[in-house]
């Protein structure tokens, strides 16, 4: 079969010869790769596996480089896009619906059971909006991250958690759609004295490079 | 530090309070309390809790009955789902201390229906 990679340097050759094992001089192929194209030297029943294999890498390479490829279906539109959706919808339920059409559905069905909840006190506010588009551009936009422990303040701001008992606590409050508050709490088993602690507000669109860290050391305790 | 203080004394440090935590605060996984259930309000000057040894000293169990009466009396829901994270006076002062370098107030706030009301007092600039 001839491979649709494949071209040789002669296409006169290529169009009246086929390849068989009696019938193939030694000469010079070029396998049209991804990124690069290789040269081969010799026999091409000889070289028809390294052919093929070199076809599949190529394949899958060049699947992971373009990004648009593999992705599932719902995130072929640009970023600023989605993004754009997101900020202009108008209610909670809607910010829901779409975390749920981005694929985060274990998400969207803890906010929409918080988001149900009645409120115990009088004093608590209810979900605030721009906290949970803060938070669905967040978890849309970091889909790698593993389920957080999702949570609303009396203040409607949405809170997140991730940590292990006796290990580091990371802790992320979204103030507003543009904002976003976190505490790592590193050594939770070190008495009070001994726990070090790192804090502060930051952009939403900046926070994922200062809790990386913080995440992967996690996933390896 | 006087071991019962009056209407608006500070709380020994060998003595608990409770804080009644929300469904919306409680954990999925655990079921305990997360943090966001501690979170002051920016606009609270204090953390709202009650004084466990109003009602019993060294049963919580009985304390807490109390609580959730006295809570239910002003007019607030305990949810089914609700939880009550139990502080001890000392630990908190300390904790605090550690991190904002600051020795905040607990103290005792009696309001009528809830005469074992405490707030634990910690200033505005000194919470980031």
């Amino acid at each position: 079969m001839k491979s649709d990679f494949l071209s040789t340097d002669n296409d006169e050759y290529e169009s009246s010869h086929a390849f068989t094992s009696t019938d193939v001089p030694e000469r010079e192929y070029v396998v049209k790769g991804w990124p690069n194209e290789v040269r081969l030297q010799g026999d091409m029943n000889a070289c028809e596996s390294i052919v093929k294999l070199y076809e599949n890498v190529s394949k899958i390479t060049k699947m992971q480089s373009n990004y648009t490829e593999w992705r599932p279906a719902t995130f072929i539109q640009d970023p600023p896009a989605w993004q754009t959706q997101l900020k202009n919808v108008a209610t909670v339920g809607d910010i829901i619906f779409l975390i749920k059409y981005f694929g985060r559905l274990s998400v969207a069905k803890r906010l929409h059971y918080l988001h149900s909840i009645p409120i115990d006190e009088s004093y608590e506010n209810p979900m605030s909006l721009e906290s949970v588009k803060g938070f669905a551009l967040f978890i849309v936009d970091n889909m790698y991250l593993p389920y957080p422990d999702i949570t609303v303040n009396p203040e409607g701001h949405v809170m997140i958690e991730w940590g292990m008992v006796g290990h580091d606590k990371l802790i992320l409050e979204f103030l507003s759609s543009k904002h976003v508050e976190y505490l790592h709490v590193l050594q939770q088993s070190e008495s009070a004295q001994q726990r070090r602690y790192s804090s502060g507000v930051t952009d939403i669109d900046d926070i994922a490079d200062i809790i990386n860290p913080a995440i992967h050391n996690m996933m390896l305790q | 530090m006087s071991d019962k203080p009056s209407n608006e004394g500070l709380l020994a440090d060998h003595h608990n309070v409770a804080r009644h935590c929300g469904a919306r605060v409680i954990s999925e996984y655990s079921g305990l309390p997360t943090a966001a259930a501690f979170k002051i309000r920016s606009n609270e000057e204090y953390l709202s809790v009650n004084w466990l040894e109003y009602f019993h000293k060294g049963d919580f169990d009985i304390a807490l009955i109390g609580v959730r009466c006295a809570l239910i009396g002003k007019g607030r829901t305990i949810g089914a789902k609700s939880r009550f994270a139990i502080l001890n006076v000392g630990n908190v002062r300390n904790t605090i201390l550690q991190k904002l370098k600051y020795v905040p107030q607990i103290i005792r706030k009696a309001e009528e229906f809830d005469k074992p009301h405490a707030g634990i007092y910690v200033p505005q600039k000194k919470r980031h």
